[in-house]
This record gives C-alpha cells, structure tokens and sequence, in this order.
C-alpha cells in the first residue's frame, strides 16, 4: 500500500508541475499569438494600421465601434511607453443572457484533449471571423490616433 | 470552380465541384447574399429591419422572410431557455444572429434546386457542405486555431451537415471581458458545432458559445450535433460523437 501511496504522490505533484510548466508556455505562447496576430493579419481593411514594430503615443485610445455579427466591438488601446499595454473592450456583442441559468448538465461522457496544429490541406475552414475582424477594425482606429 | 467575394463584412466563398458548373449561377448566390444583406441588416438605415425597428412597417405588412425569421428567432429562443434572442441591449429587433445561418441554407437549396450536388458554401467561417470535393471524397473542413488564426487544430470530413464556429479574439492578459472582470480563469474561446444543417449548427453555435462552459453540454444533448469546444489554456472538450466526424488519412 506505501508503495501505491508513493506513486499515487508522485503521480499528482509530476502532473501539478507539468499542468504548471504548460500554463506558463502557454501565456507565453498567448503573448506571441497576440503579438502575431495584430501583426500580420492582413484580410481587415485597417490591419495594416496595427504594426507591433511602430512606436506610439502613450495614452488611451478608442477605437471605432464596429458592428459585427451579433453585436458591435469597441475597443481602447492603453499605450505606454510606445508599446500597446492593454486592450480593453468598450463594447461587445451583449445580445445573449449571460445570467440565464441552463439546465440539464450532461454525464460526463465529454472528452478532453490539448489543442494540436494540424496539417493545412483542407477545401475550407471554420472559425470565428466576425468577431474578430470587429476587434482589429476598432483596434486598428484607436491605433490610428495613437500614431506619432 | 470558386469563387469568393467580401459581402456583409465577412468573406464569403462557393465552391461547386458538379461537371459543367456555370459561372452565372455564382453570380445568382451572391445576387441572395446582397438581398439578405438588404432586407436583415441593423446597420442600413433602409433594411426591413431598421423599419420594423422605427415602428415604420406593421407586422402584417412584414415581407414572407422576415416573417420567417422571426418565428424561427422564437423557437430558438425557446430551445437555448433564452440564450439565444434578437432583442438587443438597447430593446431593438436584431435578428442577425440567425440570419448568417438560414442565408447559408437557403443559398444551398437554390443551387441543389438548379441540380447541383457537390459544393460547400461558407460565409463567415460557417460552412454548408454538399455531396463531396473535387477528389470525390468528402469535404475536408478544418477548425481554425482561435489563438493563430493561420492554423488549424481539426480537420473533419464532412458531407451534408453545416458547421458554424462562434468565439472571441482571444483573451488573454491583454484583453478583458467587460462581463467577467474577475472571472475564472478557464473560459471558452472558440465553439464548433457541427449539425444537420448551418441554420441548425449556426444557431445552436450562438447560443451555446452564450453559455459559456457549460455550451458544450447543452450541444452533447442535442441529437445529430457534436461540438468542439476551445478554453483559454487551449484544452479541447468535444462530445461523444464528435470523434466519428474527424479527418482519417
């Protein structure tokens, strides 16, 4: 049974320090794909507006609210020291209850599993575009405002 | 053939694979996009919908489509217990969340009632498929990566059913979710849905993203549906039968 005991111990603190290590390369990754993203998406009219590599003007900034699918998206841009320090959204598509209690919770018959990059060979591709293309449309407007 | 144009802010793209495709009948799908676009938009001060919403038009004066919607908008409201609705923050008539959706489908009826059979039609990242692809295999439809939008995280095969994504742009340290300020830490980023139809997947994709976490046991229970669910740490929860529709080589 010690032996279990001691497995069952090593077993939980490896996955608490792996479950660690894969948070911290994550927000890591996040920051990156934040970066990426505003850096080269370039199908948005103003996308070209957002360049990670400009220098700025400290300050706050708003961005245009743009309508989207469901709702409209405003953002601010928080600059300092010429890099962009936060964005906070102003608006957002609200017209769902967030309050609404759901029933019926499901057995626990869901599966789990890390997100992987897969092969890019496929006729078409799914995602959610019209949210986003709003935050970079009002981002890149605040972005505008913001440029020396 | 394909064929894509930017229409209602979002790019929308057709291709039909059928023998002896005509580019005329591209221009006839697009020509219904600029119609929905016209009559549904909140933003075109000349839409139905901005009349219905000046009190300009009386409810029997209501055109055969916008009757549609709006009984279709109900019932949706029923089945998500309220998450899904067409009144937006400030009381007005918004029936855009559903609009992407039943334009898509009604899109795929007009070209199978011209006899096509193999074409998928895709606006927004929501998808119709139809029969199969140019390799006479089933669609292969990927699952972009909400946190690079230049990748892919799924590839499924699909032939028939609609799959509609809803999501934010990432938020992570750097953005705040003006309703969750001091939320937990593990949300949702991107829902798939997967369903007999885009008007039935697109729907219940908006309603369940709404739900947040516990959206993806509302689609488990829903037949014929299968979600896919991304949180901010990148960990996927998908349903039961969501495996059974993924890409074998």
């Amino acid at each position: 049974m010690n032996f279990v005991g001691s497995i069952k111990k090593y077993l939980v603190s490896s996955a608490l320090i792996a479950s660690f290590i894969f948070y911290a390369i994550f927000q890591r990754s996040n920051d990156t794909a934040v970066k990426k993203q505003i850096g080269n998406f370039s199908v948005e009219n103003k996308a070209s507006d957002i360049n990670p590599t400009i220098v700025y003007k400290d300050g706050i900034f708003t961005g245009n609210s743009v309508n989207v699918d469901y709702g409209n998206v405003q953002v601010q841009a928080v600059i300092k020291n010429g890099k962009i320090a936060d964005i906070k959204f102003l608006e957002f598509p609200t017209n769902h209850k967030y309050s609404a209690e759901v029933s019926a919770y499901s057995t626990p018959i869901l599966r789990t599993e890390a997100i992987q990059v897969q092969s890019a060979n496929v006729d078409v591709v799914s995602g959610a575009t019209a949210t986003s293309s709003g935050f970079i449309e009002s981002l890149a407007s605040a972005l505008i405002l913001a440029k020396k | 053939m394909k064929q894509e144009r930017i229409m209602m802010g979002m790019p929308i793209s057709i291709e039909i694979v059928d023998l002896g495709v005509k580019e005329k009948v591209f221009e006839q799908v697009f020509n219904f996009f600029t119609y929905v676009d016209e009559k549904f938009s909140t933003y075109k001060i000349s839409s139905e919908t901005s009349q219905i919403n000046q009190g300009l038009i009386k409810e029997n004066d209501y055109s055969e489509d916008m009757k549609e919607v709006i009984k279709l908008s109900a019932e949706t409201m029923r089945q998500t217990n309220g998450f899904f609705t067409t009144t937006d923050v400030d009381g007005n008539f918004d029936p855009l969340g559903l609009v992407k959706g039943w334009a898509i489908n009604k899109a795929c009826l007009l070209l199978e009632k011209l006899g096509y059979k193999n074409f998928y039609i895709e606006a927004g990242g929501d998808i119709q498929t139809k029969g199969n692809n140019k390799d006479n295999k089933f669609w292969a439809v990927g699952i972009r990566n909400p946190f690079k939008l230049d990748e892919i995280i799924k590839v499924l095969s699909l032939s028939g059913q609609g799959i509609a994504t809803s999501g934010t742009y990432l938020r992570g340290q750097h953005i705040t979710n003006p309703f969750k300020l001091n939320s937990a830490i593990t949300e949702i980023v991107s829902l798939t849905v997967v369903g007999p139809n885009i008007y039935e997947a697109d729907r219940f994709a908006t309603a369940a993203f709404a739900m947040g976490k516990a959206g993806i046991h509302f689609i488990e229970n829903l037949t014929d549906f299968e979600g896919y669910v991304v949180d901010n740490f990148g960990v996927a929860t998908y349903t039961s039968g969501f495996e059974k529709l993924t890409f074998k080589v």
